[in-house]
């Protein structure tokens, strides 16, 4: 997805890029208030970051300055790149597999009372537990040297909070709205079209935002099992491994920018389909 | 504007006609009674009401909060279903007419949908009905003429003034030109001002579409100013107290309301609701 044409000036949001309020577009001043905070608090810490490293003398296997990290991403960008590859397309691959399934599996169950009793608490139970654990176990079941093992543990993890805000959505019409539509003798496809999922998109939303968030951690997860020796997670255990600790976390800087990204196209994925409420 | 003149006229002489034969009357309840719960907790709402409203008929239902006059409104659409009793509206049950979309429905709240325009609001049951895209876009036209609204079309429901949105919900309702429109307490969220200018709209609306108009309200002037027909009920349980014609001539405007007729009228609502609180 594009950035729509009226994202507001690059240079002036910075590091927020993705992020950015499409609806500021155009008004510099008010980007400006908007996005002033987070980027001064963000330079700050850095700035307390490297002073505190340099000032206690803190060894850099301990905590490497902010300033070497950058300069350790800039420099191993080719191979941090493949590293990001080959982790984000398990987290991109299970992010839409669970967000479907989740929201196929949530309407199902938001039709019919009984089954919306029943399995609501049971995807909240499910949402808790840390699903992660599964990743030997997915490994064991498809060939560790697939796609397709680290995927099943992202899908997982994005399902359970997927199904559980489809369901909550979809049920969540106002009463009003629901007399209109009885009252028009409207069919319940044309009620699930026109309105459930118009009012479910908010909720649904929320579970992609969350989602993209725990894809990355999923996958990343999944790496340490196993896996492909270009991922991430294989690529910071071999540098922890050769005390490149600086490298280790340029990879967690590159994973961090990655999960920003996801997380920013889902945010303007929202921002284009879900319109202003009142 | 001569097509809307000729509706007029039409409608004009279809009151005179329905006023000397006697024709089937459009709605008609028959002894509903409706309990909510069960046991010595259940509360009746309604008790044993019976009454009809002739085709044409702007009848007002009337009475105190919690005289049960949205739930006999709330039956008639089949949006509740009575305990006991028959209802039926243009000669089929209550079930099979709300099927048939025999009537449109305005609520308290404008009840529009954010997420659509102004124009896919009021388009909303004709898309139900499998309209055309051509013949929808012709008929919100036209109904937002109808509402004053057609600079609006293309708004959000939420950039618009809660009187606006009403209109807009009374142009949805009429979109199918249903024979009957149901209103509950539609201006009742509006200040005074705005519901004032809204009763002469929406007998100006009536007078052009023929449409029969089931309308409860708490607000005595609203019910004589608008209705030729008031239903005044009492609560606990809910039941008819008296109908009182309303024989204050249509057109009406805002002179109506300052007629000694219409204040005679104003206290003799006032006085039966008041008699009823005291017995």
């Amino acid at each position: 997805m594009s950035a729509p044409a009226t994202a507001p000036d690059a240079s002036v949001t910075g590091p927020a890029g993705p992020l950015a309020d499409p609806r500021a577009g155009g008004r510099v001043g008010s980007s400006l208030r908007e996005f002033a905070p987070p980027v001064l608090t963000a330079f700050l810490v850095l700035a307390l970051w490297e002073g505190a490293v340099r000032g206690f003398g803190i060894r850099p296997i301990l905590l490497p300055t902010p300033s070497s990290i950058v300069v350790a991403f800039l420099g191993d960008l080719p191979r941090l790149a493949d590293a990001i590859w080959t982790t984000g397309r398990a987290a991109i691959l299970g992010f839409f597999i669970g967000g479907a399934a989740g929201f196929t599996a949530g309407a199902v169950a938001a039709r019919f009372t009984w089954l919306r009793e029943g399995v609501l608490p049971m995807g909240v139970a499910f949402g808790a537990i840390p699903i992660v654990a599964t990743a030997p176990i997915f490994n064991l079941w498809f060939s560790a040297l697939s796609v397709w093992s680290n995927a099943s543990v992202v899908a997982l993890v994005v399902f359970f909070p997927m199904l559980v805000n489809t369901i909550t959505g979809l049920s969540s019409v106002a009463p009003g709205h629901a007399e209109l539509v009885r009252s028009l003798a409207m069919p319940r496809w044309s009620v699930f079209t026109k309105l459930q999922v118009p009012t479910a998109l908010p909720f649904v939303f929320g579970a992609l935002r969350l989602g993209a968030a725990l894809a990355v951690i999923a996958a990343v997860v999944a790496d340490f099992f196993g896996g492909f020796r270009s991922s991430s997670g294989f690529f910071i255990k071999t540098l922890m491994a050769t005390a490149d600790y600086t490298g280790a976390w340029a990879t967690v800087l590159a994973l961090c920018l990655f999960g920003l990204t996801l997380y920013g196209l889902v945010a303007l994925a929202e921002r284009r389909v879900v319109p202003e409420q009142g | 504007m001569t097509s809307g003149q000729e509706q007029i006229v039409e409608q004009g002489v279809a009151r005179e006609s329905a006023q000397e034969t006697v024709v089937d009357p459009i709605v008609s309840t028959r002894h509903v009674t409706k309990r909510f719960g069960t046991g010595p907790e259940a509360v009746v709402a309604l008790s044993d009401v019976t009454f009809d409203i002739a085709a044409g008929d702007f009848v007002s239902l009337i009475g105190p909060s919690g005289c049960g006059k949205s739930t006999l409104l709330r039956t008639i659409a089949d949006l509740i279903e009575p305990t006991d009793g028959e209802i039926t509206v243009n000669g089929t049950s209550a079930h099979d007419a709300r099927l048939a979309r025999h009537y449109g429905m305005v609520f308290q709240q404008a009840t529009l949908f954010n997420w659509r325009t102004v124009r896919r609001n009021v388009e909303l049951p004709l898309e139900t009905m499998g309209m055309s895209k051509q013949e929808r876009g012709r008929r919100s036209r036209e109904m937002l003429e109808l509402v004053e609204l057609s600079d609006f079309a293309n708004k959000r429901p939420n950039q618009l003034s809660g009187g606006m949105q009403q209109r807009v919900s009374i142009a949805r309702a009429l979109s199918f030109q249903p024979s009957l429109l149901l209103m509950d307490e539609p201006f009742g969220a509006l200040d005074e001002i705005t519901r004032e200018r809204l009763n002469l709209e929406l007998l100006r609306i009536w007078e052009a579409t023929a449409t029969t108009v089931v309308f409860v309200t708490h607000s005595i002037p609203e019910a004589v100013f608008l209705s030729n027909r008031i239903v005044v009920m009492s609560p606990r349980p809910g039941r008819i107290l008296a109908e009182i014609e309303v024989d204050l001539p249509y057109p009406r405007d805002d002179d109506t309301r300052e007629q000694d007729r219409y204040f005679e009228l104003v206290t003799e609502v006032r006085e039966t609701l008041r008699r009823a609180e005291a017995g």
